[in-house]
């Protein structure tokens, strides 16, 4: 009763926070807002995709397309900024995806409360998802519908019965989700997985999981291939419309003394994405004493970090002029060093919880193959986010910044339940105490969450 | 199947991955201080210095002008940003860094937003700098 009472409480909080942040926070504020704005207006009003110069011409429009009419509907209502309804629509959509997370976990772990209060509490606290969902981007839409798919692809393989509607609404699901973003295609990837490794794990339900399997593969291909058609022939990439970075071969040099410094800034992260100390380094100690862009050099698993639990780039407790937020100061990175230190023992145990049910799904994949889409989405995700930092550096580590997970996040969450409920259950005195830490530092989190 | 021998069950996955992220994580401490100990971490004054001729493409000059800046035990750096001059005072500890930032204001006649603590570290500026110069020296503080 009381793991009921604290689940309602928790949605409640996240859904207060998110519709407080998606009017306190400014339209204006998030990651590229400007270009995902002008995109939604562009859409509703010429009803036509924004060309290359004119901001994310590679991101399919479905977003836009409802964020578009949320800012029609607040024109209509007079609001003295209409785009704090697309915001609003991102809050939203984070309250469905807690609730579909529950929907998970109920699937997965049917007597498990405990799990489930903590996996939905991580999921409320963790500030990637509370900034991103406070912001004008199409990346909560992305994760609703990933958060979706996993729940229907959970089911059709824990029922065991595969009816062609629940594959249908799956192929659906996916298909759409490759039209909100490119990151749609690794969820396609991880549901294909999961059915796939079904289909073989599974000699008894072979036949109607291999049509499952095909019905979703069809819609998943065929949904989104105009867009991909319409990039591919518009554009050099059908997937992520640009180019990525040259091979190192056709780069130039980077010697720092034969180029202007604007230049060299440039050209030496191009030059670091191949080196696999960019991809191992920690960053420390800066991930936890400095841990925002300037002072933190930009590698891979920092940024992700620093990104996932404080703001590395500056976009939602510092930086960027004209913004109503403070710049950098030594109160702000005491701010973001604390943030860091509070997401060191929760990162610790989601990623436990994910390997172990990642090997929990495939080595007992005839028992638990259900499993398999959670436990698989992180681990895709992070493979996705690696490619993306490596064919398309950026200089300042925009390419590799943890919004790029919040697909997977929900899943990362149930990690983190799996891991923290699994040792409650071993070790009961640990893992109170464990709870009593985590407990503090969710709350440090959720304030830092509050725009 | 319980959900109590389910848990059993799962028990083994689990620690076996608590084990794997934790060796993981040593790698990462280890490897970091074996990476130190082979590149040792170039001073406050060197990684400012190199972060303001590198990433921003200032002019850098080191070495103290004037008397206070001389007694500083972490080196002086000289720049100017935006036609703001400052001069960046590296102390080994905070303590130094406030006496040496009063010393500061002392011959300046008073607190002023031109003199600031960080840390270690003491910016003395030419005038009250804009946000945009506090955040590029914010940037190469270390």
């Amino acid at each position: 009763m009381v793991a009921i009472w604290l689940t309602v409480a928790l949605v409640a909080v996240l859904g207060v926070v998110s519709v407080h942040n998606a009017f306190s926070y400014p339209a204006a504020g998030g990651y590229d807002a400007a270009e995902h704005i002008s995109y939604a207006h562009t859409l509703v009003e010429h009803w036509r995709i924004p060309k290359r110069g004119q901001g994310d011409y590679y991101t399919p429009p479905g977003y836009y397309l409802l964020a578009g009419g949320a800012i029609k509907l607040g024109e209509a209502l007079r609001l003295s900024s209409p785009e704090h309804l697309g915001q609003l629509l991102n809050g939203l959509l984070a309250v469905g995806t807690a609730l579909l997370l529950i929907g998970i976990v109920r699937v997965l772990f049917p007597g498990r409360p405990w799990l489930r209060v903590l996996a939905l509490g991580a999921f409320v606290m963790i500030p990637v998802a509370l900034k991103t969902d406070a912001m004008f981007h199409p990346q909560p839409l992305e994760m609703f519908l990933a958060t979706l798919a996993v729940v229907l692809v959970t089911r059709l393989i824990r029922d065991g019965r595969y009816p062609w509607w629940n594959a249908l609404a799956l192929g659906l699901t996916v298909g759409v989700a490759q039209l909100v973003r490119s990151a749609g295609l690794w969820v396609f990837a991880a549901v294909f997985l999961a059915l796939a490794v079904t289909v073989v794990a599974r000699p008894g339900v072979r036949r109607p999981a291999g049509k499952a399997l095909a019905i979703v593969t069809v819609l998943g291909v065929l949904l989104p291939l105009p867009w991909y058609i319409y990039l591919g022939t518009t554009y050099e990439n059908p997937v992520l419309g640009r180019r990525g970075a040259p091979p190192p071969a056709q780069r130039a040099p980077a010697t720092r003394g034969a180029v202007s410094p604007e230049l060299a800034s440039l050209v030496v992260p191009l030059a670091l994405a191949q080196s696999l100390s960019y991809y191992t380094s920690g960053g420390l100690p800066e991930s936890f004493t400095h841990p925002y862009r300037g002072a933190l050099p930009p590698r891979f698993l920092p940024v992700l970090y620093t990104e996932t639990w404080g703001d590395y780039l500056g976009s939602w407790s510092w930086g960027a002029v004209g913004m109503p937020r403070p710049q950098m100061s030594p109160s702000v990175n005491r701010r973001l060093a604390l943030q860091s230190l509070v997401g060191a023992v929760p990162t610790f145990l989601a990623l436990a919880g994910c390997l172990s049910l990642l090997a929990l799904g495939l080595i007992r994949a005839r028992e638990r193959a259900e499993l398999l889409a959670v436990a698989l989405m992180p681990a895709v995700a992070l493979a996705a986010v690696f490619y993306y930092a490596s064919h398309y550096p950026s200089p300042d580590g925009d390419t590799m910044k943890g919004m790029f997970l919040l697909p997977a996040i929900p899943c990362v969450a149930i990690g983190f339940g799996f891991a923290v409920d699994g040792i409650r259950a071993r070790a009961p005195r640990l893992g109170f105490a464990l709870i009593g830490l985590l407990l503090l530092c969710g709350v440090v989190s959720l304030a830092y969450g509050i725009a | 199947m319980t959900e109590a021998s389910e848990q059993l069950r799962e028990w083994p996955f689990l620690r076996a991955a608590l084990v794997a992220v934790a060796a993981l994580l040593l790698v990462e401490l280890v490897g970091t201080a074996v990476d130190r100990h082979l590149n040792p971490t170039p001073s406050a004054l060197a990684r400012t210095v190199k972060c303001l001729r590198n990433e921003k493409g200032l002019p850098v000059e080191t070495g103290a002008l004037d008397p206070i800046g001389k007694t500083a035990d972490g080196g002086v750096a000289r720049t100017r940003i935006e036609t703001n001059g400052i001069t960046i005072v590296i102390s080994s500890n905070t303590s130094k860094a406030k006496k040496l930032a009063g010393y500061y204001e002392t011959v300046n006649g008073g607190p002023t937003d031109a003199i600031g603590l960080w840390g270690h570290d003491v910016f003395v500026w030419e005038r009250s700098p804009s946000p945009t110069q506090k955040q590029t020296m914010y940037d190469c503080h270390y």
